[in-house]
Order: C-alpha cells, then sequence, then structure tokens
C-alpha cells in the first residue's frame, strides 16, 4: 500500500513549496523558475548544492525551492515510513531530535506527521542558512507544531544548547547525507557525539536512510566504523522499498537503510579498578 | 523496510539491571532521591539471604534502619512467592562496628576526642591488622553509602564481607567529608557503578525545585510522574501555633503520610504538643536520635512524623513541611546545597517550604530560591 504523508503535510507542502515554484512568473509549460526539468536538478545539484549560493539567475531561495519541489517529497515518504514503524504505539517522553543534514525541516516534519502528539525538541542542522530558513518558515507556519520546539545550527558544533545535560531520549536522522562528496564521516561522529555529552548521557538512537545506490553509500562503512568506536551497535541494516503515489501511478521507491543505537550511558566509570 | 519499534530498542525497565546482577558478585549502585535505592537495597538484600542467611544490611541511621525493616516485612506481605522477610541483621554502622570490634579486641572502637561517635577509622584498621581477623559475613549491604566514611568500607571489606552491594548518590551527601563514589568504590573493591536514572517519586514540580539545589556530576533523574502537581510553596514568616494550624489541617484534609522537618530538635519538641491535641485521631510522632524510639514508629503508615535534617534522609512522604528555612539558607556550600536537594526530594506530591517560627529569611537567603514559577511565595 502507497505510504501516504497527512493532508496537513500535504497542504503545507503545496502552500509553502509547491505552488511558491508553480505560480513564479518565471514558471509554466513544464519550466520551474524559467528552467526545464534536466537543468532544475542540475541547479540543485541533484540534492547535494552549496544551497547558500546563486546558480544563474536563481536565487539561493530558489534554489532551496527547488530542491525541497523535487525531493522533500520522496524523503518524507520514507522517514514516514520508518517513523510509522519506530513508534507505532506512543510518543517518546520527552525526546530530542537531531536531524543532521536536515534540509527544510524534512525529518522534523516527517515524525511530526507521525508522532500524537507532535512535542519534542527538535535541532535542525544543516550547512545553508537558506535551507534552514525554509524549513523554520514551514514549520512555523502551523500551529499543530507548536510542540515541536525547534533549534537550528549549521552543524553539531554550532548548536547552543543552554538546558542543563539530562536523561533525555535522543533520536538521531541522519538521511541523504552521506552522499555529500565533502562530508567526513569520522569527523560527523566526533562532533555528534559532543553534542550528544552536551544534552546528557540518555539513550541515543540513529536511523539512517538513503539511495540504495553503491555511490551514494560509499561513505557508509567508514561512518558505521565511526559509530561502533563510540559505542553504537547497528540493530538494524538493509535495503528496502516503500510504495509510493505518483500522476501516473503508484511506484515501488528503493532505498538504504540502518538503524544504530546506543544505551543510557548508565554505568559511571570511575577509573582505579 | 522492516525497523525495529523504540521500545524493542531498549527496555526502560533499569532496576531490572539491579534486581538480575548475580547474587554472588559485589555490586555498586547510584541513584538520585526518588529512585528506588532503598527498595531495590531491600529486595537485594531479600534476594541475598534466600542463599546466604548471614548476610547482613547495614544503614546510615536508625530511622533508615527501621524504613528498610518495615520494607522488608511489607515486601513479605506483597510477595506472593512467599519471600522471606530479611533473616540477617538490620542495624546501623554505628551500632554493629561497635560490637564487632569489641568482639574482636574486647575493647571500645576509639573515637574522635571532639566527637564520641566518630570512630576513628585509621586506628581501627591498623590494631585488627595486628591479629588474625577475617571477613565473618557472606554478603553485606549498604544503603546510603555516601554518608559513611571511606575507613568503614575499608573496615567492611577487611572484616565484615568480601563481597557488598553499596547503594550510594554522591549528591546527597549531608557531611561536609563526604565519601565520594571513587572513595566507595576503591575502599570496598566495587564495579563501577550502575545509576538510576529516574525519578519515581516526585511530581515534576518537586522535582524542579530539589534540581535548584543540584550540583552533582550526573543529569538530574528523568521525572517519571506526570505534570499535575502543584507548585511548592514558600511562607517567609510563620509561628509556631499558626505551623501546627497547618500541618494538622493538611493531615485532616488530605490525610496521607505528613514529614515535618525542623532543624533544631526543641522546636520538634514545642510542635509535637498542638499537633497531638489537634489530631487526636492520627498518628503524630516526634523522632530523635537520643530518644532511640524508632521502633515506635512506622513511617509508611499515614500520620505526621516530626524529624530532624539527620533523621529524614532515606525517607519519604506525600507531604512535607521544611520548617526554620533560615536556618538552612543561604546554602552557600556544596555541603548545605545537598541537604536542601535531599530535604526537598522527600516530598511525593505536596512540598512547603517554611521560615519560623522564630526566625525570616534575610535578604542572602531569598536570593538562594528560586522564582515564583518554581517555589510560589504564599502568606499565612
Amino acid at each position: 500500500m502507497a505510504v501516504e504523508l497527512p493532508q496537513w503535510l500535504e497542504d503545507l507542502r503545496r502552500a509553502e513549496v509547491v505552488d511558491r515554484v508553480r505560480n513564479d512568473p518565471r514558471s509554466g509549460s513544464g519550466r520551474f523558475f524559467g528552467l526545464s526539468g534536466h537543468t532544475a536538478m542540475n541547479a540543485i545539484g541533484w540534492g547535494q548544492a552549496p544551497f547558500d549560493e546563486p546558480w544563474g539567475d536563481l536565487s539561493p531561495e530558489d534554489r532551496a525551492l527547488l530542491y525541497a519541489y523535487f525531493n522533500q517529497k520522496g524523503h518524507l515518504e520514507e522517514l514516514t515510513e520508518a517513523f510509522r514503524q519506530m513508534f507505532p504505539n506512543r510518543t517518546p517522553d520527552d525526546l530530542i531530535v537531531i536531524d543532521v543534514g536536515c534540509g527544510p525541516c524534512t525529518g522534523g516534519l516527517a515524525l511530526a506527521g507521525v508522532l500524537d502528539p507532535p512535542t519534542f525538541d527538535y535541532i535542525g542542522l544543516d550547512s545553508s542558512v537558506t535551507m534552514r530558513d525554509l524549513g523554520e518558515r514551514m514549520a512555523a507556519s502551523l500551529r499543530r507544531l507548536k510542540g515541536m520546539r525547534r533549534c537550528w545550527a549549521s552543524g553539531p558544533a554550532a548548536v547552543d544548547w543552554d538546558r542543563a545535560p539530562s536523561w533525555r531520549s535522543v533520536l538521531v536522522i541522519v538521511s541523504y547525507l552521506l552522499a555529500s562528496p565533502t562530508l567526513d564521516p569520522a569527523q560527523l561522529v566526533t562532533d555528534l557525539d559532543k553534542l550528544l555529552a552536551k544534552l546528557g548521557k540518555g539513550r541515543v538512537s540513529v536511523l539512517y536512510t538513503n539511495s540504495p545506490k553503491a555511490s551514494a553509500n560509499r561513505n557508509f562503512p567508514s561512518f558505521q566504523k565511526a559509530m561502533q568506536d563510540a559505542g553504537f551497535d547497528m540493530p538494524a541494516d538493509g535495503t528496502g522499498e516503500i510504495v509510493v503515489e505518483r500522476w501516473e501511478g503508484d511506484q515501488q521507491r528503493h532505498l538504504r537503510y540502518a538503524v544504530f543505537h546506543r544505551p543510557a550511558q548508565n554505568r559511571l566509570p570511575l577509573g582505579g579498578g | 523496510m522492516r525497523l525495529p519499534t523504540w521500545e524493542d530498542l531498549e527496555s526502560v525497565d533499569e532496576q531490572l539491571d539491579v534486581l538480575e546482577w548475580p547474587l554472588d558478585e559485589a555490586l555498586f549502585v547510584a541513584g538520585p532521591p526518588g529512585s528506588g535505592k532503598t527498595v531495590l537495597a531491600v529486595r537485594r538484600a531479600q534476594m541475598v539471604a534466600e542463599s546466604e542467611p548471614d548476610a547482613v544490611m547495614l544503614t546510615y541511621n536508625r530511622m533508615l534502619r527501621r524504613l528498610m525493616k518495615l520494607l522488608s516485612e511489607q515486601s513479605r506481605m506483597a510477595q506472593a512467592d512467599e519471600t522471606p522477610a530479611f533473616p540477617g541483621s538490620i542495624a546501623t554502622v554505628q551500632s554493629y562496628v561497635w560490637r564487632d570490634y569489641l568482639e574482636r579486641t574486647r575493647s571500645k572502637p576509639p573515637t574522635s576526642p571532639d566527637d564520641p561517635f566518630a570512630y576513628i577509622w585509621s586506628e581501627m584498621l591498623h590494631i585488627l591488622e595486628q591479629g588474625e581477623n577475617a571477613p565473618n559475613r557472606s554478603h553485606l549491604i549498604v544503603d546510603e553509602g555516601q554518608d559513611l566514611a571511606e575507613g568503614f568500607f575499608e573496615y567492611a571489606s577487611h572484616y565484615i564481607s568480601e563481597t557488598m552491594s553499596v547503594f550510594a548518590d554522591d549528591d546527597q551527601a549531608l557531611a561536609n567529608q563526604r565519601t565520594t563514589l571513587e572513595q566507595i568504590k576503591r575502599a570496598a573493591n566495587l564495579p563501577d557503578p550502575i545509576i538510576l536514572t529516574q525519578n519515581h517519586r516526585n511530581t515534576p514540580q518537586i522535582a524542579s525545585l530539589a534540581e535548584h539545589f543540584h550540583a552533582g556530576r550526573l543529569p538530574a533523574a528523568a521525572v517519571r510522574r506526570s505534570f499535575s502537581g502543584e507548585v511548592p510553596r514558600l511562607v517567609e514568616h510563620a509561628s509556631l501555633d499558626t505551623i501546627a494550624h497547618r500541618v494538622s489541617n493538611s493531615m485532616q484534609t488530605q490525610g496521607g503520610s505528613i514529614g515535618v522537618v525542623v532543624d533544631q530538635n526543641e522546636t520538634g519538641k514545642l510542635l509535637l504538643h498542638p499537633l497531638r491535641e489537634q489530631l487526636p485521631q492520627h498518628r503524630v510522632e516526634f523522632y530523635t536520635n537520643s530518644l532511640r524510639n524508632e521502633d515506635q514508629i512506622n513511617v509508611l503508615e499515614d500520620g505526621v512524623t516530626v524529624l530532624n535534617k539527620e533523621s529524614v534522609k532515606g525517607q519519604e512522604f506525600d507531604t512535607v513541611f521544611i520548617l526554620e528555612l533560615h536556618r538552612f539558607l543561604p546554602c552557600t556550600t556544596d555541603s548545605e546545597k545537598r541537604g536542601m536537594y535531599m530535604m526537598c526530594s522527600r516530598a511525593r506530591d505536596n512540598l512547603w517550604l517554611i521560615a519560623g517560627p522564630n526566625g525570616r529569611l534575610t535578604k542572602g537567603a531569598s536570593d538562594a530560591l528560586p522564582g515564583p514559577k518554581i517555589l510560589e511565595p504564599v502568606r499565612w
């Protein structure tokens, strides 16, 4: 059965992304901000562009909108299905979510569509401020997301977290991030672990999703190694598919996924033993 | 795609880690207020005693010894499997070591010239080294270990039992010279501690006030109770008569167990008469170390228990009135902060902080308190 997004999420995307692209004076007749579909995909670097820089006549905001227009829906559908499997029963208490490479709040919106009520602290990390701004605009436009307390930063090291460390559970979303050619997986895990230490000593689960293409996952082995060195095990690792509904009919969407997990650090190493 | 559920990824029953620990191995548990340390200590003692009936349970003070005895009996009644109440000794460290040392050396333990209750552990250990002395218990269970001297743990590991289960929280120690978890681990030859992370006792509002005084190295415990309590209240001045009236009123209208914590035993003594007069149908008791009346008090039953800061350690009540707040504040040292943290976290549902009788809060004392969202000022 095809994965369905909640109606409010479809409406949000229509208002904040789809209509903004389609109703732009440069769009129409199969063109997006004046570009053909293929050229528009080049403009967003097939998902891996420096979105804070203009591209030809496109502003950074145009490029972020095009990214959301072409790529976000599929990612939302994959994450929605993943979260429905992970959270079949209830909203975990006092959850903190770190969305690494969040784009326009993609992981946060998908999770908010699954949890009832959508109450959690959301830390959206993306190197592009344009992308973070689009994500905040989308999340802020809905009253139903007021229980999603948001903070944004360019990366794990830049997060301004002034609350005391706690035992709260943390969910980390790493979706379509490792395909980035500039990413250093070991450094990412090191920085992430420092941020996790700031948050506290609670349990951490990491959801990894990506395209199944080998090139998109070339960094996965070193990411996995760094995660294991940081004390995570990997209870799920595989490829799979979800069914999505498109205008031409239902389609299979293939993906690579993994789950990493580290229990709450409830042993206090005192040394000397 | 097949993903594990959030619940599958981790069981939240951290107490199972403690209960399933091998009974013949040393165990070290560190837990904040309300995490169930004392109940777990009693349960561990019962399980150990099923195979090792000479096991001994030692506590910091006599009220805690009494509580552990009551919990042991209550647990026996609650267990369908007819687990016996703890058959071994339950004693305070002070009295147990006194007898043990006397039997071994035929002399009283040496004590400090300034404090007849403070054993000189180094001297005791030195003297015992000279003779043929060995541990004589199969297992020792200790609660509130942070308030016991490091020397006690050395004594215990050499002369009471080589296998110890120690429950402690280094954020609640009352003494200036508390024993840290590192010192306990080394002296008692324990593994690294399991940390209990969840607070099952306090409402979130009470936990917030307690955390105001929390200065420990570990994160404050996650509060498991729902967000449906009253904000703790501050009374900046009250007479003895007013306090007695309010405590009585609380007993008559809400019932449950009430703890009234005083700094001066004399204040508790003065409060006892009006409370008993106004609550003739209820249990009203006053405990001090010198009265030695702990065995007449059932803190698990509804009623009012008046006791001082040292004796309230390890106890819990539905409602707690902390009197003489002006004497506990401004709590500038870590030790004083730990004391306030410990006292506030005794309350399950309602907490009152009261300056008086015979005193008011100074500006410095008021500045040490949190704002009205966490501690609501009220007038009596």
